[in-house]
């Protein structure tokens, strides 16, 4: 009996061992309180990942999902950095350098999929323009990649009326308004490379050997097709003409420090150029004039990868150049006798170009033109025979390009 | 159907409207389409036509053409052109709603009197096959393409729009006849409304389009419609 009492007492007390254990696992084990992720890898250089965001706090700024360089979906973490606006970079010069600020960052899930939100409140000036965009990259990383997503966003600004009406609009209405497919496509090994590619050989300046944060080397003035006009019957004209405060979003290209670029994203920049070219009959495209320019990033001395991006546009623009068909295949018929075909748009469907931006010289790669229509944009086409208008994406009255065919 | 001037621009049912001129942004399109809707009510009650109690911009009911209310699409034929012609517009239904009848089309702004409309017929276009969509075309009713095999025509009150939006096959056409009028200021239809019916509920959508004759009264409804 005494021994079943010291039994008893030996299995309270196992008892008693076992839940001061398992108190001190769970402990131990305590997950990170929602509120701070704590990332399975460790974060790219120039990642600020003590910034935090609660669930109901800061914006909204993307969701989407990480996938590696075959397609598949992986798991990372994604952060947003705030780069400086238009005015701040526009006084730029080469040699000049800031560093990007973090204000969120999340883990993804499981299956690669994220949504990140940033807090925009804690932005100083200089990153904010006049309009209220802030120019962010999306910069995720796994074990063994990084990669990146340019994007311009248009939070609210402190004091306004929120975006979203109701707290549940509030947690899903992402500023950026179609999901994200972000590849982690550079190897996290190849930072650190000293020598320059060939064609990154002559900067205008070459960031110092202990850099750190992202610094111009060097600046380009580059074409863009902001709209244009096809025609291909006798008898047909187009002309194009847009006035001042219209928009265009340019494609962003990053390269890692030893290798190629490929487009990662795109920024906005506004224009007040107005264009009024006069009726053409062939096939043109109307190009505006963009500074671009190409930023070193390095963390400690080493060279993390180059980022090229739109800076401003310039105000120049120059006469309609000779373009190619795209082959447009939603049409419709058009009477002769005079008719005037128009569209103005302020929607719609944006004119977009995957290959825009005339860089290639440059880079080696062209980048995408997406010019949001202003309300004083118009294509007139004239017919004065009967003919047929095509539309790239849809039918012409909604297409983003239209050709005669 | 054959109508010589503003006040018979009341097709199978609608109502010519005398909104004010206002300029071409969304703001105002919506004021436009909003004292429009007030207007109709009124005068349909007078004139004895149908009566519409929702109106709304392309895009946001369930009868659409575009699915964008801020941009527009214009034609507009020279003075001394020769018609008549038919103007096509795409209509669809969004939103999941279910087939709509159309009760009567009619313009959302009326200008000028250099115009006339001829009628508005329906039709439904298999993509690919026979015809296809027509944005202008000569004659009214238009002469199609495919003599073989011409698609049906039928007229515009009454007529069902089936096809989504989303449809890459199917495509139901408001077709709208037009020719030059015996005025001299040009003008014509900013703006088509087009009154339908949806489960017992009387709706009207305002569509995009402009269909012009050129001259002083279209110049200043809709510049640069015409060209420089």
């Amino acid at each position: 009996m005494v021994h079943r009492s010291k039994f008893r007492i030996l299995r309270r007390r196992t008892a008693s061992a076992a839940v001061t254990i398992g108190v001190v696992i769970g402990l131990i084990c305590q997950p990170a309180a929602a509120a701070t992720p704590h990332a399975a890898a460790s974060p790219p250089p120039l990642v600020d990942t003590s910034v935090t965001v609660g669930s109901s706090s800061g914006e909204l700024v993307a969701d989407g999902t990480l996938f590696n360089n075959d397609g598949q979906a992986v798991k990372g973490a994604v952060a947003v950095l705030a780069w400086p606006n238009e005015q701040f970079l526009k006084s730029m010069k080469p040699g000049d350098s800031f560093v990007p600020r973090t204000i969120g960052w999340i883990e993804t899930d499981q299956r690669g999929n994220f949504a990140v939100r940033g807090d925009f409140s804690q932005l100083p000036p200089g990153y904010r323009a006049s309009n209220g965009q802030v120019d962010v990259v999306l910069r995720a990383w796994s074990d063994d990649f990084v990669g990146d997503q340019s994007m311009s966003v248009s939070p609210p600004t402190p004091g306004s009326i929120p975006l979203a009406s109701s707290a549940t609009e509030k947690a899903t209405k992402a500023l950026h308004s179609d999901p994200v497919r972000l590849t982690v496509r550079q190897s996290r090994a190849s930072a650190g490379a000293q020598v320059l590619p060939s064609e990154k050989a002559t900067p205008d300046a070459t960031a110092s050997s202990f850099c750190n944060g992202i610094t111009l080397i060097r600046t380009w003035r580059v074409w863009s097709i902001v709209g244009e006009g096809q025609t291909d019957r006798s008898g047909t004209t187009a002309d194009f003409s847009t006035e001042s405060s219209h928009s265009v979003t340019l494609g962003a290209a990053v390269a890692s420090a030893n290798g190629g670029f490929s487009a990662s994203g795109s920024i906005t920049r506004s224009s007040n150029v107005t264009l009024n070219w006069q009726p053409q009959h062939g096939r043109f495209s109307y190009q505006i004039e963009t500074q671009y320019g190409e930023w070193q990033e390095c963390s400690l001395g080493a060279v993390l990868q180059y980022d090229v991006r739109a800076i401003t546009d310039t105000g120049g623009t120059r006469p309609p150049i000779a373009t190619g068909s795209f082959r447009a295949s939603q049409c419709t018929q058009e009477a002769g006798g005079g008719l005037t075909w128009s569209r103005g748009d302020y929607g719609g469907s944006h004119f977009g170009l995957s290959g825009g931006v005339q860089i290639a010289s440059e880079i080696g790669i062209n980048l995408s033109v997406d010019t949001a229509w202003s309300r004083n944009s118009t294509v007139i086409f004239r017919f004065q025979n009967p003919s047929v208008l095509c539309g790239s994406n849809t039918f012409p009255q909604n297409a983003s390009r239209i050709e005669e065919a | 159907m054959r109508v010589g001037s503003r006040k018979r621009d009341c097709l199978l049912g609608s109502e010519d409207m005398t909104a004010k001129a206002g300029r071409r942004n969304a703001r105002v399109a919506a004021r436009v389409a909003a004292a429009s809707a007030a207007t109709l009510c009124t005068m349909a009650t007078i004139l004895g036509c149908s009566t519409s109690t929702r109106a709304y911009l392309d895009g946001h009911g369930d009868l659409a053409s575009t699915e964008q209310h801020s941009h527009y699409v214009s034609g507009a034929f020279p003075p001394n052109a020769k018609g008549p012609w038919t103007f096509g517009y795409r209509l669809c239904t969004r939103n999941h709603a279910p087939a709509v009848t159309v009760i009567s089309v009619g313009p959302t702004k009326a200008v000028g009197d250099g115009y006339r409309v001829l009628g508005a017929l329906g039709r439904h276009v298999t993509l690919g096959v026979g015809d296809g969509p027509i944005g202008s075309i000569d004659g009214y009713p238009p002469i199609l393409g495919n003599p073989q095999h011409p698609d049906a025509l039928a007229p515009a009150n009454g007529f069902t729009v089936s096809a989504r939006c989303s449809d890459q096959t199917k495509y139901d056409e408001l077709l709208v006849g037009w020719d030059t009028g015996s005025g001299h200021a040009g003008g014509g239809w900013v703006g088509i409304n087009v009154t339908y019916r949806e489960n017992g509920h009387v709706h009207t959508v305002s569509l995009p389009y402009n269909m012009l004759i050129c001259g002083p009264a279209a110049d200043h409804a809709v510049p640069g419609a015409c060209g420089d």
